[in-house]
């Protein structure tokens, strides 16, 4: 999708049925205005706190504003310094927010963060670590798809959800949580690394999300849109990675049509299915129809099962669903939520 | 017009036009095919031109301009978002 704005509030948005698409039209705006499309991650390990701006930026900007932003050293005494590149006065201006952004990702500034980060929790400095939640927290909000990728990363989130444990007004142990309670359980095995290192990072990003910077408002929503869009592609694409592996669906259907399955293990199972139709209902048209292709094909076999978990999807909190085999013993399972 | 600006009809530029509204909600204004098209004697700078796939009619026809601040998003609304928001838990345990 490319959105821009035409005059005061004439909003645009081009919304494209193929990724590719998207990408080739970009790459002619980006001609155009003379910038690299495939500026994204710069990963800099150059250890000056100066970022150089391109030559670019300054002519499509008019030297209206500073295109050099000089990022603070990453240390205790600076701590202050850093979280007031993110004053309220210093962020409202979208090119600033662009121009720090990038500033950030091409110092390794999120690693430096980090780093210090460790220190202070281990000199227990609390003030320090407080000030770490405020700057963690601003550059989420600066809403960049750049900085989410870093702050997502493997390496880092649960370092990142650690920094955002220091909220002076509530203070929570998210990360003990995460390890201790929150634990996978997959309704079939996954076999594919990939895929499920992609699922945990969308749980934690789906915890942050709502446990950690839940949205007071529509308002502080949208500053969020880039987290949701960022969440909303994972799922996408751990749905596609499912239905892509010819034995996932068979299991999953062959498994329900056990006799022997505890009731447990197929409500379990039922709101998987669940979810996962209710899903594939709003993955684009392409991926739609591959993905009741697929569907098809178990059709015949496991109809109950399926035309169940569509009447499931349609009753969206309260419904009860059926195996084929419960269905013809007219035992139900309750699978509301 | 140029011929240049009859856009290719497949997928790949396939696109929908939406405009935001005063109550700031994104109105569909169709779905056509989108190209990008070189300046040429009569027009002399880029533009982006989306032509309807019903009846080819010119749907927006948007000079690229040096100032404007054109987003790449990956987003959806609001409402699909939510219908994903319980997707993930049920692979995992409380």
């Amino acid at each position: 999708m490319i959105v821009w704005s035409e005059g005061e509030k004439y909003d645009l948005a081009l919304s494209f049925q193929e990724k590719a698409g998207c990408d080739d039209i970009w790459e002619n705006i980006c001609d155009v205005q003379g910038k690299d499309s495939t500026t994204f991650l710069t990963n800099s390990t150059s250890d000056s706190a100066v970022y150089e701006s391109d030559d670019e930026c300054i002519e499509s900007n008019e030297n209206y504003l500073s295109t050099t932003i000089n990022l603070p050293p990453v240390d205790l005494t600076h701590l202050r310094d850093i979280c007031d590149l993110f004053l309220p006065e210093r962020v409202r201006d979208a090119t600033r927010r662009d121009y720090l952004a990038r500033a950030i990702e091409s110092n390794n500034y999120v690693r430096k963060l980090i780093e210090l980060f460790h220190m202070c929790e281990d000199l227990e400095n609390t003030e320090s670590l407080q000030q770490l939640y405020e700057i963690i927290r601003s550059i989420f909000y600066l809403n960049k798809s750049s900085l989410f990728e870093i702050l997502f990363s493997e390496e880092f989130i649960l370092d990142v959800i650690g920094c955002l444990e220091y909220d002076p007004t509530k203070q929570r142990k998210h990360r003990e949580f995460l390890n201790q309670k929150a634990t996978f359980k997959e309704v079939i095995p996954i076999g594919n690394q990939e895929l499920l290192n992609k699922i945990h990072q969308t749980y934690r990003i789906q915890y942050i999300q709502d446990a950690i910077l839940p949205a007071p408002s529509l308002f502080e929503e949208n500053l969020l849109s880039t987290m949701n869009s960022f969440l909303f592609f994972n799922k996408v694409e751990i749905v596609t990675l499912l239905y892509e592996d010819p034995k996932f669906l068979s299991q999953l259907f062959s498994t329900l049509k056990d006799d022997q399955l505890s009731d447990d293990k197929r409500k379990d199972l039922m709101l998987f299915l669940k979810e996962f139709c209710v899903f594939s209902q709003t993955l684009q048209q392409q991926n739609r129809d591959n993905f009741f292709q697929v569907k098809h094909s178990f059709n015949e076999e496991y109809e109950c099962v399926v035309v169940v978990a569509f009447v499931g999807t349609c009753n969206s909190w309260n419904f009860e669903c059926y195996s084929s085999d419960a269905c013809k013993s007219n035992r139900f399972i309750n699978c509301s939520e | 017009m140029s011929a240049s600006a009859t856009p290719p009809t497949n997928n790949r530029s396939r696109v929908k036009l939406y405009t935001l509204n005063e109550e700031r909600q994104w109105d569909d204004r169709g779905t056509g095919f989108v190209t990008c098209i070189s300046p040429t004697t009569l027009n002399n700078s880029h533009s982006i031109i989306v032509k309807s796939e019903i009846d080819g009619s010119t749907l927006l026809e948007s000079k690229i301009q040096l100032h404007t601040k054109y987003q790449k998003q990956q987003v959806n609304t609001r409402e699909t978002m939510n219908i994903f928001r319980n997707f993930i838990f049920v692979i995992r345990k409380h």
